[in-house]
């Protein structure tokens, strides 16, 4: 029995580097106001609230995130499908009962807000908004999981250092995935993300948008893309921004609590999202 | 209720058991380990163990059926242990293996195998199960 090596639960997930003082390589972005804050914040073990402007929140507790929003990747919050939209789980076919869970939804939700803490945090160092901190009481009495701040940024500059194949992380809610016309190659073998985006792209949605409509990870989505952009299955990216000079704002996100007050100007956002659609889709008939 | 650390400590409980990752495999993610870590750390070994699952999965020659066999589980053996990675069906939509470590001399492969299998589907089980 080796259990007693197992890490118990609520634990920080310390990188193992720093844990034997090793030294933490240099992280790939460069260093922003974000970063240099969260740093602040880790070392003074504070909690409360860093906003990066309208793009999103991260939520501290003893210097430790639990919780992140962006308005490039889709909630944590968002419930898993409905078990009637799933195919049913292979089941034995020894006629064995199937064993009766404890119950999956504990880890089912760490796991969710775990992806999205990472794949929110990702986006978030592209953010040119001046971040702000302001002390508060933590968001949730028992947050679903705590990450060190460096842990965060080493995974961040991990994949910060994967290959971007055409697809920049900068144009993730900007520029539509546009599938070929054609395609020159006779074998193509993709996994399952792949395929999911390949056949849901449809010349109008960003990989922002993908990720949401099929409950991916925004990063997720966007490896997939550069992966089906490497098989020229999909145009790059790289000069699409000028056909969308418009970024699209959605409105700046919530805490779970919901207690920042509706913050949404004379324009709806969900109005400016249909005209880009519309734009970017008659443009594709020109 | 079960937290990720609590199925991992019990994968821990396997004779022989050396470490235990979960991966997500969509973005290479360690999203929990326990075990040691004297070989490679575990976010090195999530992003390796990622490569190996993505080149797998991707390669027609390692399917039964013409049609393409649906990936379940991949043994790697090494002179002094053995690692299995298995597919864990879940309602939270990513696409998460784990990789559980057994030492050869201590362990079974069998057990291991089949104590693995029984984590993968009480971890699939849809939350209405409750």
């Amino acid at each position: 029995m080796r259990g007693d090596e197992a890490r118990p639960a609520g634990t920080v997930r310390e990188p193992p580097h720093t844990a034997a003082g090793a030294v933490v390589p240099a992280l790939a972005p460069p260093e922003n106001g974000l970063i240099a804050a969260l740093r602040r914040i880790e070392e003074g073990r504070r909690t409360g609230v860093l906003r990066a402007g309208d793009d999103g929140v991260l939520h501290l507790t003893d210097g430790a995130v639990t919780f992140a929003e962006s308005r490039w990747t889709p909630a944590p919050d968002a419930g898993p499908p409905a078990p009637s939209d799933r195919w049913p789980a292979p089941g034995r076919t020894d006629g064995a009962p199937r064993p009766v869970p404890d119950d999956p939804a504990g880890w089912h939700r760490e796991t969710r807000v775990l992806l999205a803490i990472f794949d929110a945090m990702y986006f978030l160092l592209d953010s040119d908004a001046a971040p702000s901190f302001t002390e508060r009481p933590p968001h949730r009495p028992v947050p679903e999981c705590r990450i060190s701040p460096t842990a965060l940024l080493r995974e961040c500059a991990r994949r910060r250092d994967e290959p971007d194949a055409g697809w920049p992380s900068t144009l993730v809610d900007r520029a539509p995935v546009v599938p070929v016309r054609t395609v020159r190659r006779r074998r193509i073998v993709l996994t399952a993300p792949q395929i999911e985006v390949i056949l849901n792209a449809d010349g109008r949605r960003t990989p922002a948008d993908l990720a949401r409509d099929l409950g991916r990870t925004a990063f997720g989505c966007l490896t997939a893309v550069r992966a089906l952009t490497a098989a020229e299955l999909v145009r790059p990216a790289r000069n699409e921004p000028e056909a969308l000079p418009v970024r699209r704002r959605r409105p700046p996100p919530q805490g779970p609590d919901g207690d920042e007050g509706a913050a949404s100007g004379p324009w709806a956002p969900v109005e400016l999202d249909v005209l880009v659609r519309l734009r970017a889709g008659l443009e594709e008939l020109t | 209720m079960v937290s990720i650390d609590g199925c991992l400590s019990r994968l821990m409980g396997v004779p022989g058991a050396r470490s235990v990752t979960l991966v997500d495999c969509a973005t290479g993610l360690c999203v929990a380990s326990a075990g040691r870590e004297d070989v490679v750390d575990r976010h090195e070994n999530a992003a390796g163990t990622t490569e190996v699952v993505r080149a797998i999965l991707a390669d027609p020659a390692m399917s039964s059926t013409s049609a393409g066999d649906d990936i379940e589980e991949i043994i790697v053996c090494d002179v002094n242990g053995y690692h299995l990675l298995a597919a864990v069906d879940t309602s939270v939509d990513a696409l998460l293996f784990l990789h559980l470590l057994i030492d050869r001399a201590q362990g079974n492969l069998a057990l291991a195998r089949h104590r693995l299998q029984r984590m993968v589907q009480e971890m699939a089980a849809p939350e209405r199960a409750r």
